[in-house]
């Protein structure tokens, strides 16, 4: 680990990636949150609530399936449908009909 | 809607290259709107976006997106929410439309020439919804505003702002004439799209989104959180395009226009942000600091995503870095000066308990920046506030255009050095702020070089009288537009108990 500001190098800081959802949305928000956590089992879901965005996270990928969104939500939901909620995100993103992934391929 | 699934038919209906038979193919994309950087026609064909929305999805979700941002704009009443709002949240949201709204639809004139110029059928599809995402920002942006001109006629600068001559105009038109306005469609990609729409715009996007949430303006935290929406997803224009001149040994290319790019960006918005987020927001709502949401949004977030192309940290980190600690605090001060020259009233935010919190967000603030504020709030006490209004102006870099803190930078501590750095080019005399920003200058400097900086026009003449007031007239402020001190100075009587009487200054 190093510095908070990241001089230096940044081997060894954990890259964290995830969208990060506008705080108005917070039904969506709930959903992304649960759902993210059914598709990613092995990960500790990180989230950091800041009023005006919700921010979350987990280590290098996250997966989020229409189907577990759409369970979350009780309703049918296409992932486009996202867009008004996403204010942002870390890590790249890929977005398909099923599901989209946030992740980073770098190692170092 | 279609019954297929829609990842069986988008690439088909989005893909329409041309090959060019009756012009050649630097009459169609002119290099001064898109340079190829050499790259062949065929390759830019395999540009291919991370975030897919056809022209019927982007409609329903932005007619979506305003019809929930107007339903809290209609309940919360931007004009009763106005009186209500505290001061330095007045200045940071004043000084906000002002320095973004036009720039809007300026980047709209950028997407638009992505649109036609962009070398891949499926990047001027997606420069086309950008295209309309700017307008829409331009148009959102000076609407809010107008529902308050009743209460602050300075709102108006939202509209007024880039038809002025006023010194933070100057540079904010620099940057954004270099960045989109008299850009190409393939520098755009990186320079404004990549750099600054996936780095810098989320800091007053979204770190001010929070904040606005905190102080009560939920008005202003949903359509700036709105805006962002959009931004995230037209900015993955940029992904392809690095990818497409990577793929072509481009990578010197692409690092170059990162580089320059990035640290102009830093500039303008420690000007903006820094500003609004560590003196302007309220005490009590801030959320983190300036410094803290640099590091979340740009030297972690940013950063990760860049180097994952290929891309590595520009040449000056160290000095990026060393300018967290320290850039805005001068900036701040050297606005709060020269106040008359801004267009919103700055406010101090230098009462005990705000330098407390400083103290402990940038340990040494009290025995570096501090000082400068014991100084003023002595002067205002003894009942002499004009000692704390200029009567000189400072040099002004001319590369950011802002002006030169190097002194301050010194006096701090941080730096070895309080003259600014010199360039003598071609029998002018160019003076800069920092290594990075002559750096900016001579990567470019044919482009740079006949532009006069605000100083250069007051010393040359053009600024006529030569005069504070003249220079006040110049920029556009009339005395009751320019910028006074945003509490009356009743920061500097916190903690000093004074009889009512001796409060009667400005
Ligand atoms: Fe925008
Ligand atoms: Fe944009």
């Amino acid at each position: 680990m190093t510095t908070e500001t990241g001089s230096g190098t940044d081997s060894g800081r954990v890259k964290m990636v995830g969208p990060v959802v506008r705080g108005l949305d917070s039904n969506l928000a709930e959903a992304v949150i649960t759902a993210i956590e059914m598709d990613n089992p092995d990960a500790d879901v990180e989230v950091d609530d800041q009023g005006g965005y919700i921010r979350i996270g987990l280590p290098n990928r996250c997966r989020m399936t229409r189907a577990s969104l759409e369970d979350a939500l009780g309703r049918s939901f296409h992932l486009h449908q996202l867009e008004p909620s996403l204010a942002g995100f870390a890590g790249r993103m890929k977005l398909d009909d099923d599901e989209v992934v946030w992740y980073l391929e770098r190692q170092d | 809607m279609p019954r297929l699934p829609r990842s069986e038919w988008y690439d088909l209906t989005r893909d329409m290259n041309w090959d060019l038979t009756y012009v050649t193919e630097d009459e169609a994309f002119p290099p001064q709107l898109s340079n190829s950087f050499g790259v062949p026609a065929e390759s830019w064909w395999t540009w291919d976006e991370p975030y897919k929305i056809t022209y019927s999805e982007y409609v329903h979700n932005q007619a979506g997106k305003d019809a929930g941002l107007f339903s809290v704009n209609n309940v919360v009443s931007r004009s009763k929410i106005f009186d209500n709002l505290d001061p330095g949240w007045k200045a940071a949201i004043i000084a906000h439309y002002g320095a973004i709204a036009v720039a809007e639809y300026q980047a709209g004139i950028g997407e638009a020439r992505m649109a036609r110029f962009g070398r891949a059928a499926a990047w001027r599809n997606m420069a086309m919804f950008g295209t309309l995402d700017e307008t829409r920002h331009g148009q959102l942006q000076t609407y809010f505003p107008y529902q308050a001109l009743n209460k602050e006629p300075r709102l108006d600068w939202a509209h007024k702002a880039y038809h002025t001559n006023e010194w933070g105009i100057i540079a904010a038109r620099h940057l954004f004439d270099d960045m989109f306005t008299a850009n190409d469609a393939v520098s755009m990609a990186i320079q404004l799209t990549y750099t600054f729409e996936t780095g810098f715009t989320n800091l007053q996007f979204l770190g001010m989104a929070a904040d606005a949430m905190k102080v009560g303006d939920i008005d202003f935290g949903a359509l700036i959180s709105s805006i962002q929406t959009d931004e995230a997803r037209h900015a993955q224009q940029g992904e392809p395009t690095i990818k497409v001149l990577m793929k072509e040994g481009k990578v010197d290319i692409a690092q170059n226009l990162l580089d320059r790019m990035f640290w102009r960006a830093w500039k303008l918005f420690s000007l903006l942000t820094g500003l609004s987020m560590d003196y302007y927001t309220p005490l009590e709502h801030r959320t983190h600091s300036f410094k803290e949401f640099m590091t979340e949004f740009i030297t972690k977030q940013f950063i990760d995503q860049f180097r994952d192309f290929g891309l590595e940290k520009p040449w000056y980190w160290d000095q990026l870095l060393n300018e967290m600690e320290w850039l805005h605090h001068a900036y701040h001060l050297g606005v709060y000066y020269w106040r008359p020259t801004a267009w919103w009233s700055p406010v101090a935010g230098a009462g005990p308990a705000e330098r407390e919190w400083l103290e402990e967000k940038y340990p040494g603030w009290n025995a570096s920046f501090g000082k400068y504020w014991d100084v003023m709030g002595e002067n205002i006490r003894a009942g002499h506030p004009e000692l704390t209004l200029p009567e000189t102006f400072p040099m002004v870099c001319n590369a950011c255009q802002i002006p030169v803190c190097t002194p301050a930078g010194y006096a701090a501590g941080y730096l070895d050095s309080p003259l600014p750095r010199i360039l003598d080019f071609e029998g002018r005399r160019y003076t800069f702020c920092s290594e990075p920003c002559q750096w900016v200058f001579e990567q470019s400097p044919d482009q740079f070089k006949g532009h006069l900086s605000i100083i250069d026009r007051f010393l040359g003449g053009v600024i006529q009288p030569p005069t504070i007031e003249g220079a006040l007239a110049y920029m556009g402020l009339s005395p009751e537009e320019m910028g006074q001190d945003g509490t009356n100075y009743a920061w500097a009587f916190e903690g000093h108990p004074a009889p009512a009487a001796e409060r009667k200054v400005g």
